[in-house]
């Protein structure tokens, strides 16, 4: 797998390059716009790591044109957290996933393998399914139908519970041990919340049932 | 003003017409001499009558001067925390990802966590500190949030934080407008706030409803141990401690109020704090909530119309 990344900060550059390198990953660095450019339209490449604030072409005008060359390259954005304008665009110029600065080695690189899971090297797609309801274990993604959402850690989780339990019924006091690992409170309503979140980003066909005094279950068909 | 300026340039034109043509009156008329002489003192009163008028104007000018002069080293301070926090990131990124190379080779080493613990702590503040500058320079970006599902989100996001009695009550459904980034760092410290000065087992509860006036009111109540009555004047103000029974301090807190304060200004409301009998409460207050045309308003694929339709039961 080819990596190329752009960033003129040489010490980001070389955190990113090593980082990259252990999880086996063949990287490439470019330390401005126009070279990387260059880079990224002659030589093969797997993703592209591209820092926005660069000098010679700025990270978008990289993109945009990186773009009508090749479509389907995935190009991840490194930026100043919380620029939502900027982020907007670049996702409307066609930028695979974004990652703000100050952002963490470990959550890129996670971010990365998930990019490129299913181009070869990380393939093994693992699924679950109850009901018509479809679990992407890996992507954490849900999807019923058509419709597809991506979910928080909690979510999927909780959604996971009720899958490999899928047509019983499961407790609130159960699920707040195996999901939160919190003793049963009656005061709290954090499962009932999740659920609900889960109704809402799944919609109705999910089929997530209350069973009254009793707690929740997944339709098993 | 312009009178008075007018006036003013031409003082000695004005004063010498004024005499020479009561002069000529004097003459030909063959006034008195008791007239002629209150041409000397109605000159005298014209005379103080413009500079007064004039010391008016350079007195009111000086305070322009003043208001203006604060108003650009306010906006000069908020400038400037904008750049000093933005010139951060960098060296603070290249910190943690070299520690974050080490740690995968030393997966035990303490002193590594320890490092990006404080990194981490750093990079909050920070954070905290760049969205203080851009709620005060009306940096903020407004848009409409799905309010319940907003709420929902963060309140599922702390609940993993922490072990306590997490309980959401959200009554109202709609849209609010307002910027998603401010509104999420109001609440983290808030929330950040609430599981501080809590343990284990106790309650802290996030609800929000209907102000009344189509605004909404977010609050944030725990039954911890709660704020000492000195310290609740002070406790939005920057770097603003709680006492001293509350001594460990993480992570910015000393700018989470401050952020909530500045954000709730930003949107064009404000921010309360009051004790309970036990523990406290914090109330945001937000006076812009979208008309509930649903219709009218554009939601992203299939989120707001379920989010009102009732799905499931109530929270119960």
């Amino acid at each position: 797998m080819r990596i190329l990344v752009i960033e003129d900060e040489a010490r980001i550059q070389a955190f990113l390059a090593r980082g990259l390198e252990a999880e086996g990953y063949t990287v490439v660095a470019a330390g401005d716009g126009r070279e990387g450019l260059d880079l990224a339209t002659q030589a093969r490449w797997d993703l592209v790591v591209l820092d926005l604030l660069l000098p010679g072409l700025n990270g978008l005008q990289v993109l945009r044109e990186l773009q009508q060359v090749k479509p389907d390259l995935p190009v991840v954005i490194l930026s100043a957290r919380g620029d939502v304008q900027t982020k907007l665009r670049g996702f409307e110029l066609g930028a695979t996933d974004y990652v703000a600065k100050p952002f963490s080695l470990d959550e890129l690189l996670a971010r990365i393998r998930v990019r490129l899971r299913g181009s070869g090297a990380f393939g093994d797609e693992h699924v679950m399914r109850g009901g018509r309801v479809v679990l992407d274990i890996a992507r954490r993604q849900a999807s019923v139908g058509e419709r597809s959402a991506d979910l928080s850690d909690r979510e999927f989780r909780l959604l996971h519970h009720l899958l490999l339990h899928a047509g019983e019924i499961v407790s609130r006091e159960r699920l707040l041990a195996e999901v939160w690992g919190y003793d049963f409170d009656p005061g709290s309503n954090v499962v009932d919340v999740c659920v609900r979140r889960l109704r809402q980003k799944l919609g109705p066909d999910a089929a997530i049932e209350t069973v009254r005094h009793a707690g929740y279950r997944l339709a098993a068909a | 003003m312009r009178d008075t300026g007018w006036l003013r340039r031409n003082r000695a034109e004005v004063a010498g017409g004024l005499m020479a043509a009561l002069a000529v009156a004097a003459i030909a008329y063959g006034a008195e001499w008791a007239e002629v002489l209150s041409v000397p003192l109605v000159l005298a009163i014209f005379l103080g009558l413009v500079w007064h008028g004039r010391r008016r104007q350079v007195a009111l000018a000086e305070v322009q001067g003043l208001a203006e002069m604060r108003a650009s080293l306010l906006d000069r301070q908020a400038r400037f925390l904008h750049d000093a926090s933005h010139e951060l990131r960098t060296p603070v990124t290249i910190a943690r990802g070299h520690l974050e190379l080490l740690r995968r080779e030393q997966p035990d080493a303490t002193e590594l966590e320890v490092a990006l613990d404080e990194l981490a702590r750093m990079e909050r503040i920070v954070e905290r500190l760049l969205l203080l500058a851009k709620s005060e320079q009306q940096g903020l970006v407004f848009e409409e949030i799905d309010l319940e599902a907003f709420l929902s989100d963060l309140f599922i996001r702390w609940s993993e934080v922490a072990p306590r009695s997490w309980r959401l009550d959200v009554d109202l459904a709609g849209r609010l407008l307002a910027d998603p980034e401010g509104l999420r760092n109001a609440l983290d410290a808030l929330l950040e706030n609430a599981v501080k000065y809590t343990d284990p087992g106790d309650t802290i509860a996030l609800s929000a409803h209907a102000d009344g006036a189509g605004g909404v009111v977010i609050e944030v109540s725990d039954s911890g141990s709660g704020v000492s009555p000195e310290a609740l004047p002070r406790i939005f103000d920057r770097w603003a401690r709680a006492d001293g029974a509350r001594t460990r301090e993480r992570g910015g807190a000393g700018l989470g109020l401050a952020i909530v304060a500045a954000v709730a200004r930003a949107h064009g409301g404000g921010c309360s704090v009051r004790p309970l009998p036990r523990g406290t409460a914090f109330r945001l207050h937000l006076p812009v909530r979208v008309p509930s045309t649903e219709a009218a308003s554009p939601t992203p694929a299939g989120e707001g119309e379920l989010a009102g339709a009732g799905l499931g039961p109530a929270l119960s």
